[in-house]
């Protein structure tokens, strides 16, 4: 449904570009590595970029007034999660792939191995965007709510944006499966408590 | 149907609903009426599963509404001071997707069938943003009747629609309620629905007053408000 907004894609997509070009452009590739660069840089993007889709669709379900009637319906409020999630994971995927060419190629850095990082890379993301999903759901509950997203979020987001950008850099640098295998277990762990706590935490959100 | 026992619920600290008792019957219908933040849409809320109480309980449909399973939502038609509408979809396209996320079957011509009852068929591939207030109010209610509820819970529901509207409303109202449907209809301006309640709640101080007279429950059946008679 998101998707369909196209102001929305418009706006996501022209900040994470902008976040995109001006790390590529703090940073002159011929003096630094862009492989250990380009990973903080992705990610930053990813971070901001999809704490504004995920605020935005769902706070758009309140202003619609289409909250209560998801809520009231046989469907449980785990179907409403896993459903935002899936789609705040399309988003996050579209900046990807729209940041990640652009700073690879800014950066001029090689992917060597491409299927590894696009791995790291989805890894990364269902964890942040579990966490970001349950603090948009936290948010929409409080007063200021799109004020307190990126308070709550980023703390919160911290081990997966870490290991997402320590896994990144090992894949990227061509490091063995110790040095990548260490960050992928705390993603792996992350992404399983954001994907099994939120919907038992949507019950009591949303349902008192 | 619908069953409220001394429900209390408290909002910022303030009680909205101070032990609360309703019943409402299968082909009854409730007006909830009341002064501004009485607690109306509160009520509502509660008993669509919405909001959980502080104290009491609420069954719908022999089942208990915050607590076990959702099942008994399948017969649940709710309708809130919103419209529940995605603007970007199509009047067709949003019943669509209503159908789909409460797991309501639509058979060929269903659809049809119900943008036809609510005025729209002529609109059915229009965008919802291009929709006045009163047709958003037609489809939200054609929304609400997707699963041939057997409860129906409506905020305001005569909102924003126009005479011919409010006269096509009060007769699909009575049409399920004929059907067996029960029926709580909150609503600032009880005397529209004056041919088609069988009992007038007044929301006040947290509890409801029933003006013919009562032990604090809606009779069954109800009889009408002696004002209402035609």
């Amino acid at each position: 449904m998101g998707l369909r907004r196209r102001e929305m894609a418009a706006g996501v997509l022209v900040f994470s570009l902008l976040v995109a070009l001006t790390f590529a452009f703090a940073f002159d590739p011929a003096r630094l590595d862009g492989r250990r660069l380009m990973p903080g840089a992705l990610w930053v993007t990813v971070l901001f970029s999809g704490m504004l889709a995920v605020s935005r669709t769902m706070a758009a379900e309140q202003e619609h007034g289409t909250l209560a009637a998801l809520l009231a319906s046989p469907v449980g409020p785990e179907a409403l999660f896993f459903g935002k999630m899936a789609g705040a994971l399309a988003w996050v995927a579209l900046v990807e792939l729209v940041a990640a060419p652009v700073l690879a190629a800014l950066l001029r850095v090689t992917v060597d191995r491409p299927a590894l990082l696009a791995g790291v890379l989805a890894l990364g993301s269902v964890g942040f965007v579990g966490a970001a999903t349950l603090v948009a759901a936290v948010s929409l509950q409080a007063r200021g709510g799109e004020v307190l997203m990126p308070v709550l979020l980023v703390p919160l987001a911290v081990p997966a944006t870490l290991a997402a950008v320590e896994a990144m850099g090992a894949v990227l640098q061509g490091e063995g499966a110790g040095a990548l295998g260490v960050w992928v277990r705390v993603l792996v762990a992350y992404d399983v408590l954001m994907v099994a706590l939120p919907p038992a935490l949507f019950r009591f959100l949303w349902e008192g | 149907m619908i069953e409220v026992r001394r429900l209390v619920k408290r909002l910022g600290g303030r009680a909205v609903l101070r032990g609360l008792d309703l019943a409402v019957a299968a082909g009854q219908c409730v007006a909830v009426a009341g002064p501004n933040g009485a607690g109306k849409t509160t009520l509502l809320r509660v008993m669509a599963g919405l909001v959980a109480p502080d104290r009491g309980e609420v069954w719908v449909l022999g089942e208990p509404v915050h607590r076990g399973a959702r099942a008994w939502r399948r017969h649940l038609g709710w309708v809130g001071h919103e419209p529940a509408l995605y603007d970007q979809l199509s009047a067709a396209e949003n019943l669509r997707f209503w159908a789909r996320w409460s797991g309501v079957e639509l058979p060929a011509g269903r659809l049809q069938e119900l943008l036809e009852q609510c005025g729209l068929d002529w609109a059915a591939d229009e965008p919802v943003a291009t929709f006045s207030r009163g047709m958003r109010q037609r489809l939200e209610l054609a929304r609400a009747l997707l699963g041939k509820p057997r409860v129906l819970l409506l905020d305001e529901p005569f909102n924003a629609l126009d005479r011919q509207g409010r006269a096509w409303l009060a007769q699909l109202l009575q049409a399920r309620k004929g059907e067996g449907c029960a029926l709580v209809v909150v609503t600032h301006r009880p005397e529209e629905l004056a041919g088609l309640a069988d009992c007038l709640a007044l929301l006040e101080g947290g509890r409801l007053w029933f003006p013919e007279g009562s032990d604090g429950k809606a009779p069954t059946p109800a009889p009408r408000p002696a004002a209402w008679r035609t």
